[in-house]
């Protein structure tokens, strides 16, 4: 019975926003359905492709096995930290743990709420996958009617394994949880080869769409994957329920795996849980304890360096930010050059520079983004901020110049692995930079302003901003609008200069199209951008500011 | 919000995809976009490179090459594409494929090699060219060859042995068995697996050579060899035993009793049938008994040529009389050992263990067998047989510009800039694997038109020296593959070399050569000794500087000629700025040159003359060059032309009477861009304007001006200047003006050279009513005030302002006129008009008769300055008053002024305002007179 009443507060909980009597409530939900349903589609039509261009390969059942175990590993990265997340770290232990309910009581309402997470999240994402395959590789219903058994297991064993992985890597995690320099490095590398993958294959998926007559993988890829695939387990044994394949094998293997995982989950649940909740509880909120020396610098770098420490010291925005633009000049270098070869391919050579100045733009669009929480971050701190003996503007001039540091790092290693990767000479480069840096400083100051003028603190917890808000959607809205106004004139010009149209003005006088006109167009957008968030931001700024009230 | 950044980064190149999908529809909005690069994949998807070989079989049909034409946007990606009829015997026809728009069907006609060169329809200037190889199960002939390549029928008469070789076409129809030589009677003439026939007796015998082709049907050539009168059998005897002259005559020769034997050396002896004097020369090799030895061995074996053989021989026992001892002996020891083959370079050839030998690649093979503890090693080159292969110059490479053909100098210069005829030539890509036979053909007469020479440095490469009487012919060079001394005339290449008919011309290939040929200036290191020579371009060339005094004219062949890299300089703004050019030609500083040159070549004249060759006199030509002042037209500001000519016109001063008329001048299949003016032409006598592109240029595409020229000159024996087949792009003012400004003597005198246009004349220089009467309304005032003011170019811009829009207003009225509507085309809601040529009279006067339109494509329209009753419209006639006051030698300034433009009453224009003009196959077709 109390598990029960624990599961409907759990999800009571979950789902807080939403009321039976309200309208409102109503058309969140069919709007929220509206957009599922897109996703899906979506995500069936890509994954039909997918697995397309497997099959003219041969290898659709490898993809079939890729498919499973990239789920596998999603669902138990994502089950660890869920458990990590609900089980553990979650607001409410403190309260459940003073309720007169047992801590087996509890882990299992919360494990059952995460069950049927985990159970709901599995069929959204794996069924148009399993739809497109089974259409893709004609097995129709005989496939549909074997699904649900795989998936089954794979919900559970995930599912189990997550909950006896959880707490070894929530300790390894807590060890390393002040490394933050090492997770900062740790992370922009995984983010960037996750990123150059994708793009590997969004690369063959947009080359197999023009062409689906041929594979676009070569022999040697083909049996690179095969023979990877063959050791996959026991991933593979999920596939191979799914097409009837080795089954006297399959079975047996995902039973005993998940007897096994089971086993240690209940081990987990009675010999781990109730101690390490507690002592979670303990040691919540005191984990960082190094002493720094009190130093005493200029107030404008007191306030620079305590903006980086509060962005450095959070996984969070470290991830947001540091993370980020770190990773962002390997990532443009690799999305540069990707989509140029399409784009040479389907404009020219002289779309190069703007497909360029295209793709700085918006990665630079996302780590600005992180500037439309500016404010907000402050949380709990914020009015200490308006009593501070520093004035506002100030304030607010440390952390732009932070960020404008960082963007011009990021903008400039970009700019100088251009250039030593010889894709331009050092004066594009140096203009490729120049634009670049200037929209971003007038983005950042656009999405400061944006974060002034609405704030959205975050009570709950440490305070930290953890989900997006309009001001960040707003600013990455408007870094997208830049990026392809700035980009797609650039493309544009500069195949107009070297085709070099020209128009015949009334006076008589042909005018051409050149490359200087790109530039100047181009530099006048950023500059014009440039002067029109510096007005915007400093206009009754500390008015903004000080009607801020939480 | 992390999960927020992850979905941001991963649509990313969504967006940047979606971005380039609408940037490519803006251009195409902006402007129709042309080819500019063509990519041929075969069926698997490969790239299909410039020298590969598409192999397709005869039974095909499913076939296909994909051709990307670059940028994937533009929206007319179709080709055209023409065989190379003499490429080889193949035949491919190409058919689009309904399912797609860029996959066609190769559909093999007949096996054999062929080349076609695709094309792509809307700029042929992109193309490919694709060798297909159609291969074929079913082998189509066969025949017997001599060792010397001599194809053998019927009888042969056989003195010794001599190997015979089967040709099998097509080769890679036979199957991998190979040749199999069979005799009818062996007693008469033994044939080996590699063909090597050795009379055994006297008499006749059939040789059959037998190939089963990879149909699996058998074909056989036969041909009957005549040993009545053979001296020898195997050109080389092995034995054990004692070697004597008799022993010679008794076991080598054929008929012992009328056979005389000397011998010669080493293990050489000459036989000499004493009946008929036939003799050979053999070689008997005294071996072990038991030694193993390879008969006959091949020196040279080809790869795709079919499997080759080692045949083998055990030496025997000399006769001893224990004959039957020996045979049991030796059967023992032939059970006991076989011989094993093996190949010390497996990468160049391999040999089974039949001694069946399969060459490989082209290399120097080690072959070995072994019998028992000895063995025996055979060192045999092998050379390819490749199935087609190409010259450093393809039929592709001599259809260049516009004309689609290439001229070739008699001249060459040498690094040390001396003239030569000769000219190195060879094999694409020559890596020396193969063997050629090159050839060179001969006038219609039989004359020698050239030599050749092999340049033996390696290569198959060869030295052409072009002899006089090549002048103005054609001459073929050959390539033709040889495998074992036989010609394989389906492997074969052909260039051919058009010879300009005036022996003065040089090939050149850079701007040092250029300037050296062309200019008489000595620091371009030419000076006397180039004097009128022409020169023809072999490829781009790229200018450095201005080239002044020039004295010959240039064949281009299609090829660029580059002004963008002349540097700017205070000499360069003075050559290249007003009434200047990138080439400049000043017949008041060379006519005493041409006049000696004329002078010399009147025997050559006269013998041209009588034999229809196009070169009795001189004349300045330029011919089928790209040409253009700048990169863009914007960096085209103060470089006036590409070409600028400067003639005396016959001057008839006292001191001037030897100078002859001037020479004509031929402007043939040019295309001029990005220059201010195209081509500035002063006082010109006799102008051919043929087959050009003018445009895109600043501001005219052709000025031609007679500045203070005598009036006299006008009339029947004035300036004839002819427009043949041209087409007029972009041009800030009229595409072409005749200018006659600062008249000398009467206004009212006939000031126009005699126009002729003829045949094509498309004009593409739009301009929208409002533009053309603004223009029109500056170009008449400017020319106006600089009359009234006796000053040059850029005088009295005081007045242009203050009357320009008053003007404007007049002018305005006459473009208006009715009579014009015609000259107008109605599209996307304003009226355009193609300015062509104007022949401005006002206060000057142009005789009607002057101007023969015979092209169906443009009208001469007279500008209505005047009513119907023939007075001045109204609003010019205050403006007429004030120029008569400042300036009493004008009459009026309502003289009738001419227009050619396209007549629109006629029909739609095929290129629309605002399209560019496409490169295509029917634009040159127009161009060349030939559509």
């Amino acid at each position: 019975m109390n598990i029960k009443t624990l599961l409907k507060l759990e999800i009571k909980n979950r789902f807080s926003n939403y009321s039976l009597n309200s309208a409102k409530s109503y058309f969140k939900l069919f709007a929220t359905l509206v957009i599922l349903a897109g996703v899906v589609y979506g995500v069936y039509w890509v994954a039909e492709l997918f697995f397309e261009m497997f099959d003219k390969a041969g290898i659709i059942y490898e993809a079939l096995v890729m498919l499973v175990s990239a789920v596998f590993l999603f669902m138990c990265i994502a089950g660890v930290s869920s458990n990590i997340k609900v089980l553990y770290y979650k607001g409410d232990n403190e309260i459940l743990m003073r309720y007169p309910v047992s801590g087996e009581e509890v882990f299992i309402s919360k494990t059952l709420f995460l069950f049927i997470n985990q159970t709901l999240v599995t069929a959204v994402i794996v069924a148009p996958f399993l739809a497109a395959y089974a259409k893709v590789s004609g097995l129709g219903v005989a496939f549909y009617a074997t699904i649900p058994v795989p998936i089954v297991f794979l919900v559970l064993i995930t599912f189990f394994l997550s909950n006896i992985l959880a707490i070894p890597i929530m300790q390894l995690t807590n060890k390393i949880r002040n490394k933050f320099a090492l997770i900062i490095i740790g992370l922009a590398v995984l983010v960037t080869v996750l990123f150059a993958v994708y793009m590997i294959l969004f690369n063959s998926m947009v080359t197999f769409m023009n062409d689906k007559e041929f594979s676009v993988f070569d022999d040697r890829i083909v049996e690179g994957i095969g023979n990877v695939c063959k050791y996959l387990i026991p991933m593979k044994y999920f596939a191979d329920i799914m097409v009837g394949e080795e089954l006297y094998i399959a079975y047996p293997v995902l039973i005993m795996l998940t007897g096994i995982t089971l086993i240690g989950t209940i081990l987990v649940i009675v010999k781990l849980y109730p101690k390490t909740l507690l002592n979670n509880v303990e040691v919540e909120g005191s984990a960082f304890r190094h002493v720094t020396r009190n130093r005493r610098r200029p107030i404008f770098f007191t306030l620079l360096h305590k903006e980086f420490l509060q962005v450095f010291r959070s996984v969070n925005y470290s991830f947001q930010y540091f993370v980020l633009a770190c990773a962002m000049p390997v990532m443009v270098y690799f999305c540069n050059n990707i989509t140029i070869q399409l784009g040479q391919n389907q404009i020219g050579e002289q779309i190069a520079l703007g497909m360029s100045l295209l793709v700085m733009l918006i990665f630079a669009t996302v780590i600005t983004s992180f500037a439309a929480t500016s404010t907000s971050r402050e949380g709990d701190n914020f009015y200490h901020t308006k009593v501070a003996p520093v004035s506002v503007h100030t304030q607010l001039a440390a952390k732009f110049v932070m960020y404008a540091i960082v963007s011009a790092l990021a903008n400039g290693i970009c700019a100088l692995v251009l250039y030593l990767t010889k894709q331009f000479d050092f004066n594009t480069s140096l203009w490729l930079f120049a634009v670049a840096e200037s929209c971003s400083i007038s983005l950042t100051l656009i999405s400061m302003r944006m974060d002034i003028n609405r704030p959205y603190f975050n009570l709950s917890g440490e305070g930290e901003v953890v989900n997006n808000n309009a001001s960040t959607t707003l600013s990455v809205a408007a870094g997208f609008v830049v990026a392809l106004t700035e980009g797609i004139l650039c493309m544009l010009l500069s195949y107009l200069a070297d085709i070099k149209l020209a128009f015949v003005l009334e006076n008589g006088y042909i005018v051409e199209f050149t490359t200087e006109i790109m530039f100047y167009v181009c530099s006048g957008i950023a500059a014009a951008l440039l002067l029109i968030a510096i007005t915007g931001y400093l206009f009754r700024l500390k008015h903004a500011y000080n009607k801020i009230a939480k | 919000m992390k999960k927020f950044l992850i979905g941001v980064i991963c649509i990313i190149p969504i967006v940047v995809v979606l971005a380039l999908s609408v940037t490519s529809d803006i251009i195409l909005l902006t402007t129709p976009v042309n080819p500019s690069d063509m990519q041929l994949r075969n069926s698997n998807n490969e790239i299909i490179g410039d020298n590969d070989v598409l192999k397709v079989d005869i039974g095909d049909t499913g076939e296909f090459i994909i051709v990307d034409i670059f940028p994937t946007m533009t929206p007319d990606k179709s080709i055209t594409y023409e065989r190379e009829d003499d490429y080889g015997q193949g035949i491919v026809e190409l058919e689009k494929m309904e399912s797609s728009d860029n996959r066609y069907e190769l559909k093999p006609v007949r096996a054999g090699v062929t080349q076609v060169i695709i094309r792509a329809k809307a700029n042929v200037n992109v193309y490919r060219v694709l060798t297909i190889q159609v291969t074929s199960d079913s082998v189509e002939t066969t025949a017997i060859y001599d060792s010397n390549g001599v194809a053998v029928t019927g009888e042969y008469a056989l003195t010794a042995q001599e190997r015979f070789f089967m040709d099998v076409y097509p080769v890679d129809a036979m199957n991998a068995s190979g040749v199999i030589w069979r005799s009818s009677d062996s007693k008469i003439a033994k044939v080996d697996a590699n063909g090597n026939v050795t009379p055994v007796g006297e008499g006749k015998a059939g040789i059959e050579a037998v190939v089963r082709d990879k149909a699996g049907e058998t074909h056989s050539a036969m041909i009957i060899v005549d040993t009545s009168g053979a001296v020898a059998g195997a050109s080389v005897t092995y034995t054990a035993e004692n070697v004597t002259l008799s022993w010679v005559r008794e076991h080598v020769a054929i008929n012992p009793d009328a056979t005389e034997v000397k011998y010669i050396s080493g293990d050489k002896y000459l036989l000499k049938r004493t009946d008929n004097g036939a003799e050979a020369e053999v070689s008997v090799v005294r071996c072990e008994a038991g030694e193993i030895v390879i008969l006959n061995p091949p020196e040279v074996l080809y790869t795709g040529n079919g499997p080759a053989h080692l045949v083998t021989a055990v030496v025997e026992e000399p006769e001893t009389g224990d004959e039957d001892e020996d045979d049991e002996k030796d059967d023992a020891d032939d059970e006991a050992l076989e011989p094993v083959f093996s190949s010390e370079t497996p990468d160049v050839a391999s040999v089974t263990e039949n001694g069946v030998i399969s060459l490989l690649k082209p290399g120097r093979a080690l072959l070995r067998v072994t019998y028992g503890d000895s063995f025996k090693q055979v060192e045999i080159t092998v050379r390819e047989r490749p199935a087609t292969f190409n010259l450093d110059l393809q039929t592709a490479d001599a259809r260049l510009g516009i004309q689609m053909t290439r001229v070739w100098g008699y001249y060459w210069l040498t690094e040390s800039g001396e003239l030569t005829s000769s000219f190195d030539f060879g094999i694409a890509g020559d890596k020396n694997t193969f063997d050629v036979n090159w050839s060179v053909s001969k006038g219609a007469d039989g004359e020698e038109l050239a030599s050749i020479a092999r340049r033996n440095d390696g290569t198959q490469g060869i030295t052409v020296t072009f002899l006089e009487s090549a002048v103005g012919r054609s001459v073929t060079v050959t390539a033709v593959l040889v495998v074992d001394n036989r010609e394989i005339n389906s492997v074969k290449r052909s260039f051919t070399f058009n010879v300009n008919p005036k022996k003065e011309t040089v090939n050149v290939y850079n701007f040092a050569q250029m300037a050296m040929v062309l200019s008489r200036d000595a620091k371009w290191g030419g000076g006397e000794r180039f004097s009128c020579y022409d020169v023809v371009m072999q490829q781009n060339i790229y200018a450095e500087h201005v080239v002044d005094n020039i004295r010959g004219g240039v064949y281009g062949n299609g090829f660029l000629y580059d002004g963008a890299g002349v540097p700017e300089s205070e000499e360069v703004r003075r050559q290249l700025g007003f009434q200047g050019g990138l080439l400049r030609f000043n017949y008041g500083n060379v006519w005493q040159e041409i006049k000696a040159f004329n002078e010399s070549h009147a025997d050559v004249y006269a013998a041209n003359a009588a034999a229809g060759i196009p070169f009795t006199q001189f004349t300045l030509d330029f011919v089928d060059i790209s040409m253009r002042c700048a990169a863009t037209l914007d960096e085209a500001d103060g470089r006036n032309a590409v070409l600028y000519i400067e003639m005396l016109w016959g001057e008839i001063e006292p001191d001037k009477k030897d100078i002859p008329r001037d020479p004509p001048v031929n402007l043939k299949f040019l295309q001029v861009y990005n220059a201010d003016k195209g081509v500035e032409l002063g006082y010109i006598s006799d102008l051919l304007v043929e087959g050009c592109i003018f445009g895109d240029n600043a501001r005219h595409g052709i000025l031609a001006y007679y500045y203070g020229v005598d009036h006299r000159k006008f009339g029947a024996d004035g300036s004839n200047v002819t427009l043949r087949n041209n087409v007029f792009k972009m041009h800030g003012a009229p595409a072409v003006v005749f200018a006659s400004p600062a008249y000398k003597e009467s206004f009212d005198m006939n000031c126009a050279p005699n126009l002729t246009i003829e045949g094509v004349c498309d004009i593409y220089n739009w301009k929208t009513r409002d533009e053309f009467s603004d223009m029109l309304s500056l170009f008449i005032l400017k020319y106006l005030v600089e009359l009234a003011a006796n000053e040059s170019d850029g005088a009295g811009q005081g007045l242009i302002d203050m009357f320009r829009d008053s003007f404007a207003n007049i002018i305005n009225e006459v473009v208006s006129d009715e009579t014009l509507d015609s000259l107008f085309y109605s599209y996307g809601g304003k009226e355009y008009t193609s300015l062509g040529i104007m022949g401005l009279g006002a206060p000057l006067t142009w005789d009607p008769a002057t101007v023969t339109v015979k092209s169906d494509d443009v009208s001469a329209l007279v500008l209505p300055f005047r009513d119907a009753e023939g007075n001045t419209i109204g609003a010019l006639r205050g403006i007429e008053s004030a120029v008569k006051l400042i300036y009493p030698k004008i009459s009026s300034v309502s003289k009738p002024s001419y227009l050619i433009a396209n007549d629109f009453s006629r029909g739609e224009p095929e290129i629309k305002p605002g399209d560019p003009v496409p490169n295509s196959k029917e634009l040159y077709a127009k161009l060349t007179g030939q559509a």
